[in-house]
């Protein structure tokens, strides 16, 4: 009589361990079909809800830069134009990048700015200035500022 | 039988040492997969030249300084302007194809304006004399539109020139350039320059990039 206990693993254990592993893969490789809907962020976050400011991309440029002003007119031509006066914490050259969105109330109303670079110098003051294409349609500005690269 | 196993288990490991010797002696790093930039900013390769980066910027400031001068975007009657390379010069030591500024700043410029702006295309004129002297050979028709008398005239042309300033530290290596970029739109009656618009930067750099 062979001795059971001695027996590394039974065929049915064996077979057993198959089936629920087989079980599992198959659970796991089951994901929903189709795109997932995407998920609205914080809305402090929202452009909307910082509308006619100046944001920083990059979270450690707050202390190396401050924003003294920002603000906006008309052109002679009805183009929007916006600025940010920078003022430079630092006893180092500070050199940062600026763009610009324009928005209607509901949308954007057009493109956004390409990059532009404002150097300043230490303990200095600059000025970030851009300006809109589009006449009619514009509620609002977000200046968005990162380190230059 | 034994001394042959232990023989051959040791002759092994001193056979897969010396491959693998052989093989670390052959460069072979991997490459870098290719991968999708944004042109509006720095690349993996950048040097003191003139960059993608800076054409965009450049050009959107341009684009949108010009929408701001009443003498271009706010007449009654939109002027006919001409933006291209003909006399658009590159006087710098960047290796840059005039063409890819005046492009992107007319695209840009003529896709904002809304019909502030008429924009000809007096650097297709071959291919609209040719069209003209086909229909009024009779060897096509007319068109939808009719015929004019002639092809339109201009009221403003782009002029301009790209100059740089190269200094290198021959102790470091290390190089820099100042680019100036200089836009002016001429009236083509009176020669009076309209507009201006200047664009600079300055860079440096210790890197060995080649521009092509």
């Amino acid at each position: 009589m062979k001795d059971q206990t001695t027996r590394p693993f039974s065929r049915h254990r064996y077979l057993a361990v198959l089936t629920v592993s087989a079980l599992a893969l198959s659970v796991l490789s089951c994901a929903p079909e189709g795109a997932r809907l995407a998920t609205r962020g914080d809305d402090s976050l929202d452009p909307g809800s910082r509308r006619n400011t100046v944001n920083f991309l990059d979270q450690q440029l707050g202390e190396s830069l401050s924003v003294e002003n920002t603000d906006s007119r008309r052109t002679p031509t009805g183009t929007l134009e916006v600025w940010a006066t920078l003022r430079n914490r630092t006893s180092q050259p500070l050199q940062i990048e600026g763009r610009a969105h324009f928005y209607g109330d509901a949308t954007i109303s057009d493109d956004s700015t390409a990059w532009q670079r404002v150097h300043l110098p230490p303990n200095g003051i600059g000025t970030y200035r851009d300006s809109s294409t589009t006449l009619d349609g514009i509620a609002y500005y977000y200046i968005e500022l990162r380190e230059g690269r | 039988m034994k001394l042959r196993a232990f023989s051959t288990l040791a002759v092994l490991p001193a056979l897969c040492a010396t491959l693998a010797a052989c093989g670390a002696r052959v460069p072979n790093a991997e490459g870098r997969p290719t991968a999708y930039e944004d042109p509006g900013s720095p690349g993996r390769v950048a040097g003191v030249g003139f960059e993608s980066q800076d054409l965009v910027s450049m050009t959107d400031q341009m684009m949108r300084d010009m929408l701001k001068s009443p003498l271009l975007a706010n007449q009654t009657r939109p002027p006919r302007v001409a933006i291209d390379a003909e006399y658009f010069e590159n006087e710098s030591s960047n290796r840059l194809n005039r063409n890819s500024v005046t492009d992107r700043l007319r695209v840009e410029l003529n896709r904002a304006a809304q019909n502030s702006m008429i924009f000809v295309g007096r650097h297709y004129s071959d291919m609209v004399q040719k069209e003209r002297a086909m229909k009024r050979a009779g060897q096509v028709d007319p068109g939808s539109k009719g015929g004019t008398t002639a092809p339109a005239g201009l009221d403003y042309r782009l002029g301009g020139r790209i100059t740089s300033l190269d200094a290198v530290d021959t102790a470091s290596g290390t190089a820099s350039r100042y680019h100036q970029i200089v836009f002016e739109m001429v009236d083509l009656e009176t020669g009076v320059i309209v507009w201006s618009g200047k664009y600079e930067l300055k860079k440096s750099a210790s890197e060995d990039i080649i521009y092509r």
